[in-house]
C-alpha cells in the first residue's frame, strides 16, 4: 500500500504521463500506462539502458554506482531509478507554460 | 625346440590385424566389406606389410593380436589369406607346445570326435587323460601319432594332456599338444580369461611412428632418369683473331651484292640463306630428339564413408511474448518490502527532479528563441528609409491620395489614386475647376520613379479600387460620383512587365526633352461603368472583390461554392446608407449588348465589359438600419472574414451541406435572373461583415437578407451590434492576415482591436492620440504589428508583444496629412510600405528589419495576448453584469433604509422588521396620546418588546 501511495504520488505531479515499476527481471510490476505494449517497451528498452549506464558508471570507478537517471528528450523526460532489484521509470512531458 | 619357435608366440600375427579397432566401430557386415575392398585394393602390397609387423614385435601387436582370436577379423582374416600350403605358412609353435597332427581315427581313439549332427566344442581346449595317449601308444605303436612324442609324453607329471585344436593349420598341424607346465598354465589362462582380456584391451593408445629405413621401390630410378648428366664428351672450341686485327681502322660502305657478285673475294662474304619452302614440312622433319614427360597416377575410384546429422526440415517460427506477471503475483510483489525499501529510497529523487522541471521548463529552447528583437541591430536600423517618392505633377499635384494598390503578380508596380481635397462645399464652389480636369489612377513602376507608367482614366476622382485577384487585369474602381469603374488592362500588360529593362533604358534618354516622356505615357479609358441611376448614389467609399471560392447567391445571399475560382463579384459600399454587391457576369443575361458601331469600344477600349457600361447595377443591397428608429447607418469602409487565397473552407465543408435549391428559394426567385444552380453551399462562409461608418460606428451585420415579419419584404437583418467607439468618421477597417477574425478599426483619434465573436465591445483599444489617425494596415508578416497614419505626416507602428499603451516607433514621414498606407512583403528580407500624403504624393519606405521579421514564437504569444484580452474583455463584462446588480441593489438599500423599499423586494424578515417599527411607532403614538389625555402614567411600565 505504501507503494501504490507513493506512486500515486508521482503520477499526481504535473505532466507525468507515466510511471512504471520494473522488477529485476525486468517485468512490469506496475504501470500507469494504459497500453500494455508501452509498458513492455519501456521495461525493456530502459532496463537495458540503465544497466548500460550502471556499468559505465562502475567501470569509471568501481566504489561508484548509479542512483537516478535522467534523459531529456525533445518531447518529454524520462527518470530512471535503478535501485538494488528494482527499476523505477517516471515520463515527463512539457507543462504548456511557456 | 628350433630357436624360431623360442619368438614370442604373440608376435605371430596374422597381417590383417591393423584393421581390427576399425571393425570394432562398425557393424560386422560393413566392416567385413570394408576390409575385403581394402585388402583386394591393397592386395600388392599386403605382403611387405605383414612382414613389416612381424618384425616390429613390441607392445602394440602384443595388445592387438588378442582380438583377432575371437573377434570376426579372425574369420575373415582366413577368408582373405587364401591359404597356400600349411606347411609354408606354419609358424613357430609356441614354447612348451608340439603340434601334432591328429587324423580322424585317432580322433577318436582319444575321445575328440564330434559325433555326426552335434555342435563342435566351444573351447579349442581339450583335455585327454594319459593314461588313454599311452594306451594308444601301446596298442597301435608305430601307427600311432603320439609314438614319436614318447619321450616328452613321459615328461609330463600331470594326469592328463592337453590338447588345442588349430584348425587353422597355423603352427603346422590340426592339434597342438602342450608339454610343459608353464605353457599348459598359459595356455588355459589365455583360453578361459580371454573374454575379459579382451574388453580391457581395446582402447589402442597412440604409437608414434618409428623412423624406418628406406626401401626402394623404383621411384630412384626416376629421379635418376630426372636427373641430367652428361651424356657424351664436352667439345672444347677455341676462337682466335690475329692480333693485328685489333684496333685496326676499318673502311665501312655500302655495296650492292648483285654489283659486287663476279668478284670472289665479296662472295665469300656473304651467305646467301635461302628461305625454306614449306614451313610445315620444315619442322615436322625435325626428329624429336629428347622429350620430357611425366605422369602421375590418380586413383580411378575412391569409397569413403562420412556421418552427419540429418535433422528433419520442418515449417516453424518462433515468436516471443513479453513475460508478464499476473494480477497475484504482481500485488504481491508490491508487497515485497524490498519494493517499499526502494520506493522509500527513489521517491525523493523523482519530486525533486518533477519540481525541477516544473519550476523550470526544462524543453526551452534558447537557440531557437535566440534573436529577432534588435540584438543584432543598432538603434539606427530601426527607422523606416525612404526608398523612393512618386508624384506626378499634372495629375497628382494638389490632391489627396485615396489609395493605392500594389499589383498583385508583379513586383514593383503600384497604382495610386487621388482625389480633390476639398469638401462639399468646396467641391461645388470649385466645380468648374474639378469637371475639367481628368481624374486618373497612376500606375508606377519602381523602376522608373519619374515617369508613370500608364494613366488609369475615370469619371470622376477615384476613392477606392482593386485589382483583381484572378486576373491581375482587371481593376475595379469607386467614384466620388458614386459609379462603379472597370478597367481592363490586358493590352498595356507588356508595358508594365517590360518596366525593368525599360528603366535601364530611359536612364539614359532622360538627358532628351520633357515632352518624350509625357507623350508615350498610354492612359487607359475606363472599360465600363456601373448605371448612375441604379447605383450608389454618394461617394463610393469602399470595394473590395469577393474571394474566389464563392460566391453569394442573388437575392438569398447563400454563399456558394464557386467552381470557376474566378473572382467576378464585388462589394462595394457608399455613404448613400447602402453596401451593394455587384457580378461582373449578372447583367450579360438580362441586358442585351448594344451591336451598334458607335456604341462600341470608344478610343480602342478592349470591350470586356462594354456591355455592363451604363446598365451595371447590383444584384443584392445590404442595409444598414439602426437599431433605434432615426435613420440607417451610414458606411464607408467595409471588410468580411473570407480571404482570398483560403481555401479551406472548401475542404472542410460539410459534404451534407444544404442543397440551396431544395429550400424555399422558389419565393425569391425572379424572372430572369439566373438558373438554379447546383452549386455546392458553404455553410462555413461567415456571411457577416464588419461596417465602418461616417458617425465612427463600427456596425456587425449579416449580409443575407431575412424575411421581414411585419412587412413580408426580404431585407437585411437589423446589425447584431454596433458600437460607437470612434469619434468621428471609421479611416480603415481591415481584418489581420493571421487571423482573420481580428479586426483593425482605425477612426477620429484613436484605433480599436476587435475580435469577431465578442460583441461587448473592442478587446483593445489606443488612448485618444495626439493628432487625428487617417488610416492604417496590418503588417503582413508580423500578426503583432500594425502601421497607422496620422494627420501631421507620422507613421506610428504598434508592435502589442512589446507595447500596447504606444507606439513602438513615430517616425515622421512627410510634412502634409497622410491619408493611406500600405505594405506590400517584396521577399523575406524587404518589406516596403508606401504611403500616400494629401499632397499626391506616395512615400515608399522600407520597413526595418526587426518589424517585418517575425520573431520565434511571435503568432503563439500574440494568439495567447489575444486569448487573454477576451478573457479580461469576458471579465468586464461579468463585472459590469456584477456592478449594475450592485448599483441596483445599493439603491434598493437606500430605499429601504428610507422606509420607502418597494414592497416587492421585501423578504419575510425584512417585512416582520417593518411591521415591528411600524408597531413600534404606534405605540409610541399611543404613549403620546395617551398622555396627552393625561390617562397614562410616565411611571407605566412599558410593553414588552415585541419579539
Amino acid at each position: 500500500a505504501e507503494v501504490e501511495e507513493t506512486f500515486k504520488r508521482i503520477l499526481a505531479h504535473k505532466g507525468v504521463v507515466g510511471v512504471i515499476i520494473v522488477n529485476f527481471d525486468g517485468i512490469p510490476i506496475r504501470s500507469s500506462f494504459a497500453d500494455s505494449s508501452l509498458t513492455v517497451q519501456y521495461c525493456a528498452l530502459i532496463q537495458q539502458l540503465a544497466h548500460k549506464s550502471r556499468s559505465a558508471i562502475r567501470d569509471l570507478d568501481p566504489g561508484n554506482d548509479l542512483t537516478f537517471l535522467r534523459i531529456r528528450s525533445k518531447k518529454n523526460e524520462i527518470m530512471v531509478a535503478p535501485d538494488k532489484d528494482y527499476l523505477l521509470v517516471v515520463v515527463q512531458e512539457p507543462c504548456d507554460q511557456p | 625346440e628350433t630357436p624360431k619357435q623360442a619368438e614370442p608366440a604373440e608376435a605371430s600375427t596374422p597381417a590383417p590385424a591393423t584393421p581390427a579397432p576399425v571393425t570394432t566401430l562398425q557393424t560386422p557386415k560393413s566392416a567385413r566389406d570394408d576390409a575385403k575392398s581394402v585388402a583386394s585394393a591393397r592386395s600388392g602390397k599386403s605382403q611387405p606389410r605383414s612382414g613389416r609387423s612381424v618384425g616390429s614385435g613390441g607392445n602394440k601387436s602384443q595388445r592387438s593380436d588378442k582380438s583377432p582370436k575371437k573377434s570376426p577379423s579372425k574369420k575373415k582374416a582366413a577368408a582373405v589369406h587364401t591359404p597356400a600350403t600349411p606347411a609354408s605358412q606354419a609358424e613357430p609353435s609356441p614354447e612348451g607346445c608340439v603340434p601334432i597332427f591328429l587324423p580322424e581315427p585317432t580322433q577318436k581313439i582319444v575321445g575328440l570326435a564330434v559325433p555326426e549332427g552335434e555342435e563342435p566344442p566351444q573351447s579349442p581346449m581339450h583335455f585327454v587323460p594319459k593314461q588313454v595317449i599311452m594306451d594308444d601308444i601301446q596298442n597301435r605303436a608305430a601307427v600311432s601319432e603320439f609314438k614319436e612324442h614318447l619321450k616328452t609324453l613321459n615328461e609330463i607329471e600331470t594326469e592328463d594332456i592337453l590338447l588345442v585344436a588349430d584348425p587353422d593349420w597355423k603352427y603346422g598341424a590340426n592339434f597342438l599338444m602342450v608339454v610343459t607346465e608353464e605353457a599348459r598354465a598359459e595356455m588355459l589362462a589365455e583360453h578361459t580369461g580371454e573374454e575379459e582380456k579382451e574388453e580391457e584391451h581395446v582402447v589402442l593408445g597412440y604409437v608414434p611412428p618409428q623412423p624406418r629405413d628406406w626401401i626402394p621401390q623404383g621411384s630412384d630410378r626416376e629421379i635418376r632418369e630426372a636427373s641430367v648428366s652428361n651424356s657424351r664428351p664436352q667439345f672444347r672450341l677455341t676462337y682466335q683473331r690475329r692480333r693485328r686485327d685489333f684496333g685496326a681502322p676499318v673502311s665501312l660502305a655500302d655495296r650492292n651484292v648483285v654489283d659486287a657478285a663476279p668478284s670472289k673475294l665479296v662472295k665469300n662474304q656473304f651467305i646467301d640463306v635461302q628461305a625454306l619452302e614449306d614451313a610445315n614440312r620444315s619442322t615436322t622433319d625435325i626428329p624429336i630428339t629428347e622429350k620430357d614427360q611425366d605422369v602421375q597416377v590418380a586413383p580411378s575410384s575412391d569409397s569413403a564413408a562420412v556421418q552427419t546429422f540429418w535433422g528433419n526440415p520442418k515449417n516453424a517460427f518462433t515468436q516471443y511474448e513479453a513475460r508478464q506477471l499476473s494480477q497475484a503475483e504482481r500485488e504481491a510483489q508490491l508487497e515485497l518490502p524490498e519494493l517499499i525499501e526502494a520506493g522509500r529510497r527513489t521517491a525523493p529523487l523523482f519530486e525533486q527532479s518533477l519540481q525541477q522541471n516544473e519550476i523550470m521548463n526544462c524543453f526551452y529552447d534558447d537557440y531557437t528563441n535566440l534573436g529577432g528583437d534588435g540584438i543584432l541591430f543598432s538603434k539606427t536600423d530601426n527607422t523606416f528609409k525612404e526608398f523612393q517618392t512618386f508624384t506626378d505633377l499634372e495629375h497628382s499635384r494638389e490632391k489627396a491620395v485615396s489609395h493605392i494598390a500594389w499589383h498583385p503578380t508583379l513586383k514593383g508596380i503600384v497604382a495610386v489614386s487621388t482625389r480633390e481635397r476639398y469638401d462639399f462645399d468646396g467641391m461645388v464652389d470649385h466645380s468648374a475647376k474639378i469637371v475639367l480636369k481628368t481624374s486618373v489612377i497612376v500606375v508606377w513602376s519602381f523602376a522608373d520613379p519619374i515617369q508613370p507608367q500608364l494613366f488609369l482614366e475615370a469619371p470622376e476622382d477615384v476613392l477606392c479600387f482593386e485589382f483583381c485577384p484572378s486576373d491581375p487585369n482587371i481593376i475595379v474602381g469607386g467614384c466620388i460620383n458614386g459609379q462603379i469603374v472597370l478597367w481592363d488592362l490586358s493590352q498595356h500588360m507588356d508595358r508594365l512587365k517590360s518596366t525593368k529593362a525599360k528603366g535601364r533604358s530611359k536612364k539614359v534618354s532622360n538627358m532628351l526633352t520633357e515632352f518624350v516622356k509625357t507623350d508615350s505615357i498610354p492612359t487607359i479609358r475606363y472599360a465600363a461603368a456601373s448605371s448612375i441611376e441604379l447605383g450608389h448614389q454618394a461617394p463610393v467609399t469602399d470595394i473590395m472583390w469577393v474571394p474566389d471560392h464563392f460566391e453569394i447567391q442573388k437575392v438569398t445571399g447563400y454563399a456558394l461554392e464557386a467552381k470557376e475560382l474566378k473572382n467576378v463579384q464585388i462589394i462595394s459600399c457608399a455613404t448613400d446608407e447602402t453596401i451593394y454587391i455587384w457580378d461582373l457576369r449578372s447583367a450579360k443575361s438580362n441586358n442585351p449588348v448594344f451591336k451598334r458601331e458607335e456604341d462600341r469600344c470608344p478610343m480602342g477600349v478592349p470591350d470586356t465589359f462594354w456591355h455592363l457600361h451604363l446598365k451595371w447595377k447590383p444584384f443584392l443591397s445590404v442595409n444598414l438600419f439602426k437599431s433605434e428608429p432615426g435613420g440607417n447607418h451610414n458606411p464607408v469602409k467595409v471588410s468580411m472574414k473570407e480571404m482570398q487565397g483560403d481555401r479551406s473552407v472548401l475542404t472542410k465543408e460539410d459534404p451534407e451541406g444544404k442543397d440551396p435549391t431544395s429550400t424555399n428559394r422558389g419565393d425569391f426567385t425572379m424572372p430572369g435572373g439566373p438558373k438554379p444552380t447546383k452549386q455546392r453551399m458553404l455553410q462555413k462562409v461567415s456571411t457577416f461583415l464588419y461596417v465602418g461608418t461616417e458617425d465612427g460606428e463600427l456596425v456587425y451585420v449579416d449580409w443575407m437578407p431575412q424575411k421581414d415579419q411585419d412587412t413580408g419584404k426580404s431585407q437585411t437583418p437589423k446589425p447584431v451590434f454596433y458600437s460607437t467607439m470612434h469619434d468621428s468618421s471609421i479611416k480603415h477597417l481591415s481584418r489581420s492576415s493571421f487571423d482573420r477574425s481580428l479586426v483593425l478599426c482605425v477612426g477620429g483619434w484613436l484605433w480599436t482591436l476587435w475580435k469577431e465573436g465578442v460583441n461587448s465591445g473592442p478587446i483593445l483599444y489606443s488612448q485618444k492620440s495626439p493628432k487625428p489617425l487617417t488610416g492604417g494596415c496590418w503588417s503582413p508578416t508580423r500578426p503583432s504589428v500594425f502601421f497607422i497614419t496620422r494627420a501631421d505626416g507620422s507613421v506610428e507602428v504598434w508592435d502589442l508583444l512589446d507595447k500596447t499603451h504606444e507606439p513602438v516607433l513615430v517616425q515622421n514621414i512627410s510634412a502634409n496629412a497622410l491619408t493611406y498606407c500600405t505594405v506590400w512583403n517584396i521577399s523575406h528580407k524587404r518589406q516596403l510600405l508606401i504611403v500616400g500624403d494629401t499632397q499626391g504624393t506616395a512615400h515608399a519606405h522600407k520597413v526595418p528589419f526587426t518589424l517585418h521579421t517575425p520573431m520565434a514564437g511571435e503568432a503563439p504569444s500574440i494568439e495567447a495576448y489575444y486569448k487573454r484580452e477576451i478573457q479580461r474583455r469576458a471579465f468586464v463584462m461579468g463585472r459590469w453584469d456584477y456592478r449594475e446588480h450592485e448599483k441596483i441593489e445599493l439603491e434598493a438599500k437606500a430605499k429601504r433604509e428610507a422606509g420607502i423599499a418597494p414592497a416587492v423586494e421585501l423578504t419575510p424578515e425584512e417585512r416582520l422588521l417593518k411591521m415591528q417599527k411600524k408597531y413600534e411607532a404606534y405605540l409610541a403614538e399611543e404613549m403620546t396620546f395617551l398622555r396627552e389625555l393625561g390617562l397614562k402614567d410616565d411611571d407605566d411600565e412599558p410593553l414588552p418588546a415585541v419579539e
